[in-house]
């Protein structure tokens, strides 16, 4: 009997190791490849992609297209990758940002669902000065900062993000006391630094690159850059903790990918990293460039996770999901029987175009009412941000409410007050159609296809105003799909929605 | 002749060959293109278009997307006069009297005032980049939050301009978009406001979506409603074009404006909706017809496109001498140049002066180019006034749906649009005006957080401290007040008058 079982895990053994060791061939993707990045044209990760997508063409003849989804600081683009098949053609460009991004927006389980499969480059944090200002080097930033606590403003963007959190950690390591002037862009924030505002901005080297009146007072990073060999370390410095801070970058797939797609991509990266373009491009401006694969990428996504998860945590930036409350749905059934109400009594009085103007400012009044009992909830004024995030959107829902409500009153006193239209033919249903067609719209074009959808819309809509001749609708729906192609597809290269029946057809071909 | 006077002549010779001309000619007919779609602003057709640009000479690239950049902000307005569809909110303010011109059959006039003012404007903004650029962007960067705060505050000031005789109305809608403006995610706290947990709204109310419905949509379903028949259709005066007498009429305005737009847009993240309302305002005060505004003025279109164009040539300059982004393209505009090994910034001017006034000289041909390439194009855009509402009304709804879902490919922004198209009808037929809305919403968070930075800096007191800031509020404060007074004091008289 033990000899059997012996026998049996030899087999089983056997097949294992077998298993294991099968060579995994590469397989080309059978559509085109999309890299879908999280921020609109332009920022850097989107011109690390355009660049991948360029320099990858040459030793690829698939298609790659960058599709770019803002949203949610990502949450549109990981959810929209996750969305597709795990065959590899869906890559999502990302950046360290989005780590805190989606624990602080409470999706910290689409990364669950990604795998981070290549690791781009590191773009080390560093502190940069004002040249022509009295506190340029790091010592004289860190001297004048102990001899006057809480006064120093240094600019960066938004709090919670990799910036800020890595500026928090170098102020604990320094024993300082720093104020932080947020801005959306890096762009502004180190405006206001040239302007002399603020002493110091929290950014990557490429922010003072050939520019001579900023200056890299430090880099966190453990040994110089050889590209900034005049910069020194934090470490060289004397504090500890900062000794690599950098900004990733790299690409990743939905888990669950097929592994010969995934050595296909692997190759592909490979080859883009050790063009000698792609590396100079990168390096001359202090960016380090790499190749690791998802063994160590997931690592050390994984030991991010804990670090911004801690440094959120102690930010109280760690919200779940915000979902209207009970008592926004107790204002929005209020309004819609105050307005129910007065619809049938203005109605009863025959006073019909009243009772559309009424129901217009009550839904203005109601909305600001909305919005005040949620501008309740957001985090109030503090010793650093005197007016608080509620500020704003209190004050405007106060002020909206109150000249609503007031116009509501005029029209109720008023009733001859607000004349009905005097055009001929005045038909209200007709827009609220129009609208119900774009609604259908949105609604089948995940389904359809821009192309069909437009096609069925532009010739529906043409024939129910009135255009009978069948050739000139025929000429506009193909000029308008022939004319969108050019721009959009052909030249600008954006990726319209072919539908769930195309994409299956062009999978299958 | 000095080292200037050589560089600028070098940057000339430079353009002399068919690569300079040729990417040039074809960067603005691209950046027509992209104006003209609604959805594309200037951004994002500088941004698609740096692909094309990779095999390309440096110098020339780079010329090749400051010319899109000059052509995209021209193109908005061609949309915004014919179909009523501002491609960007600065040229909200271009539909404000162009579309009324062109629906009265003044078409040719309305297109003509846009396109001279655009590259008179420009012509303006590209020689005060060539003088002054280095001085100017030293002013510029010295704007503290404060001083934006009472930019914005001014530019919100406009409303009172915008709304006509009920200011009540004007009040309500430039609330509304305060109040939009606030939602998504606050850089300050770190907090996401007013999203109702919808993940599309953690970055706030897109703005090119709302622009589109609240315009194109709202005009389309008020037209339908009231079964409105666009006028003029043949009418021999919309392919008239203003003569020079009349473009000569407007010489002080356009100069004027395009000042305002070129020292707004130094200002980085300022930008060329601000100047445009500004510019505008200023104009319908000084003109002797400030009742007409909004019905059809060339003045109007005038003030605006010369302010959004001059803007251009103003937000180079942080761009090319500090290496700052003065705007949304010119952000765009400095990765593009970093992939071209160009690092914008002071040094480029003793590194590369070829690349520098090369594209000096290029910005004021692309200018000459636009005019050449605008006048024949405008031929075709006049003939819209004769294409049957039957199929233009289809073919702007589509245009609404394709430049929505252009902007993140989200249909969620092609449902907004949908949704800000109901509002704008809503609002329109109850004669709420649309643009404060806008107003509201571009400006709100300028307002809002360099009001929170300069309270953070600086204490309470940060008004007083900075007189520019203060008298700057103080302007706003009266260009609020002083039509709302004399709206009452006039509709007092008219009451008290007994015939």
């Amino acid at each position: 009997m033990a000899s059997v079982a012996s026998i049996l895990l030899l087999l089983a053994s056997v097949l294992c190791t077998q298993d294991s060791v099968v060579p995994v061939h590469p397989i080309r993707p059978d559509g085109p490849i999309r890299i879908v990045v999280y921020t609109g044209p332009g920022g850097l990760i989107d011109t690390t992609a355009r660049r991948f997508q360029a320099i990858a063409s040459r030793y690829t003849d698939i298609p790659i297209i960058v599709l770019n989804k803002p949203g949610g600081g990502g949450v549109t683009a990981f959810q929209s990758v996750i969305d597709q098949p795990a065959d590899g053609t869906w890559i999502l460009a990302v950046t360290r940002s989005n780590i805190p991004s989606l624990i602080a927006a409470g999706r910290e389980s689409l990364l669950d669902e990604t795998d981070f499969a290549a690791l781009l480059m590191e773009d080390p944090e560093c502190v940069i000065t004002r040249t022509e200002s009295a506190l340029v080097t790091m010592n004289e930033l860190l001297r004048d900062a102990l001899a006057d606590p809480g006064n120093q403003s240094w600019s960066g963007p938004a709090i919670g993000g990799l910036d800020h959190i890595v500026a928090m950690k170098l102020w604990q390591a320094s024993g300082i006391d720093v104020r932080w002037v947020p801005y959306r862009s890096g762009g502004q924030a180190k405006a206001v630094l040239l302007g002399g505002h603020t002493v110091a901005y929290m950014g990557n080297p490429r922010d003072a690159h050939g520019n001579d009146k900023l200056t890299i007072a430090a880099v966190a990073v453990p040994e110089r850059l050889s590209a900034y060999p005049e910069v020194p370390t934090f470490k060289e410095l004397g504090i500890k903790g900062i000794d690599r801070e950098v900004m990733w970058r790299g690409l990743a797939l939905r888990k669950g990918t097929p592994p010969d797609a995934m050595v296909w991509f692997r190759n592909l990266v490979r080859q883009v990293t050790l063009d000698p373009e792609w590396r100079d491009e990168w390096e001359e401006t202090g960016i380090i460039v790499m190749d690791e694969g998802p063994e160590v990428f997931n690592g050390i996504v994984a030991q991010d996770r804990i670090f911004f998860h801690d440094a959120l945590s102690r930010l109280e930036l760690l919200n779940e999901a915000r979902k209207v409350s009970w008592l926004q749905w107790m204002v929005v059934g209020l309004i819609l029987l105050i307005g129910i109400i007065l619809a049938i009594v203005l109605s009863q009085l025959g006073r019909q175009h009243q009772t559309a103007s009424v129901l217009l400012g009550l839904g203005l009044a109601g909305t600001a009412l909305i919005a005040m009992a949620a501008a309740f909830e957001l985090p109030p004024a503090n010793a650093v941000d005197q007016l608080g995030s509620s500020a704003a959107p209190w004050l405007w829902a106060f002020l909206l409410f109150l000249f609503a409500a007031a116009e509501v009153a005029k029209q109720m006193r008023h009733p001859l007050g607000d004349q009905p239209p005097r055009h001929v033919g005045y038909r209200p249903f007709r827009p609220l159609a129009f609208i119900m067609g774009m609604a259908g719209v949105v609604l089948l074009m995940p389904l359809l296809g821009y192309y069909i959808v437009t096609g069925i819309f532009l010739s529906a809509a043409s024939w129910a105003l009135g255009e009978r001749r069948l050739m000139v609708i025929c000429v506009l729906v193909a000029s308008w799909c022939i004319g969108s192609w050019v721009l959009f597809a052909y030249l600008l290269k954006m990726d319209l929605p072919l539908g769930f029946f195309m994409s299956m057809g062009g999978d299958a071909a | 002749m000095n080292d200037f006077g050589m560089n600028l002549t070098n940057g000339f010779a430079s353009l002399l060959g068919a690569g300079p001309i040729l990417a040039i000619v074809g960067g603005v007919l691209l950046g027509i293109a992209v104006g003209v779609m609604p959805g594309l602003s200037p951004a994002m057709g500088v941004a698609l278009l740096v692909p094309f640009t990779w095999e390309m000479e440096p110098g020339t690239a780079l010329m090749f997307l400051v010319a899109v950049y000059v052509a995209a902000s021209y193109g908005g307005s061609i949309t915004a006069i014919t179909i009523n569809t501002p491609g960007t909110p600065s040229a909200v303010v271009t539909a404000m009297d162009g579309h009324p011109m062109f629906k009265s059959g003044r078409a040719g006039e309305a297109l003509g005032v846009s396109l001279v003012s655009s590259t008179m404007a420009g012509l303006i903004g590209s020689i005060i980049l060539i003088l002054f650029s280095v001085p100017l962007a030293a002013i510029a960067v010295k704007f503290h939050p404060a001083e934006y705060v009472a930019l914005a505050i001014l530019g919100l000031a406009t409303v009172a301009s915008l709304g006509g005789r009920d200011w009540r109305k004007s009040l309500i809608t430039v609330l509304l978009g305060l109040l939009l403006a606030t939602v998504g995610g606050d850089p300050i706290s770190g907090s996401t406001r007013l999203s109702f947990g919808i993940p599309n709204l953690a970055d706030g109310v897109s703005l090119i979506p709302a622009l589109i419905g609240m315009f194109a949509l709202g005009e389309i379903l008020l037209q339908l409603e009231r079964q409105i028949r666009t006028p003029a259709s043949h009418s021999p005066s919309s392919t008239r074009w203003p003569r020079i007498i009349e473009y000569w009429r407007l010489k002080w305005c356009m100069i004027r404006s395009s000042l305002i737009g070129c020292l707004i847009g130094i200002v980085p993240g300022a930008g060329a909706t601000i100047a445009s309302f500004i510019s505008y305002d200023i104009t319908r005060r000084l003109s002797g017809r400030s009742g007409e505004f909004g019905s059809g003025v060339p003045e109007g279109i005038a003030s605006a496109e010369s302010a959004n164009s001059g803007s251009v040539g103003g937000a180079l300059v942080p761009l090319l001498t500090l290496g700052l982004p003065g705007s949304a393209t010119t952000a765009v505009l400095i990765g593009a140049m970093m992939i071209h090994k160009l690092v914008p910034g002071p040094a480029l001017f003793t590194k590369k002066p070829d690349v520098v006034y090369g594209l000096f000289a290029s910005l004021l041909v692309a200018n000459i180019v636009l005019l050449i390439v605008g006048m024949l194009g405008s031929r075709l855009w006049v003939q819209v006034a004769r294409v049957p509402r039957a199929l233009l009304f289809p073919m702007i709804a589509m245009l609404a749906i394709i430049g929505s879902f252009a902007v993140r490919s989200s249909l969620f922004d092609v449902g907004s649009c949908a949704a800000f198209g109901l509002l704008g009808w809503l609002l329109r037929r109850h004669d709420y005006p649309t643009a404060p809305v806008i107003l509201g919403l571009v400006l709100g968070s300028i307002a809002e957080l360099n009001l929170r930075r300069a309270f953070m800096m600086d204490g309470w007191d940060v008004f007083i401290d900075r007189p520019i800031a203060g008298a700057m509020l103080l302007l706003a404060i009266l260009a609020i007040l002083v039509p709302v007074l004399r709206n009452r004091s006039d509709a007092r008289g008219v009451s008290q008058d007994p015939t």
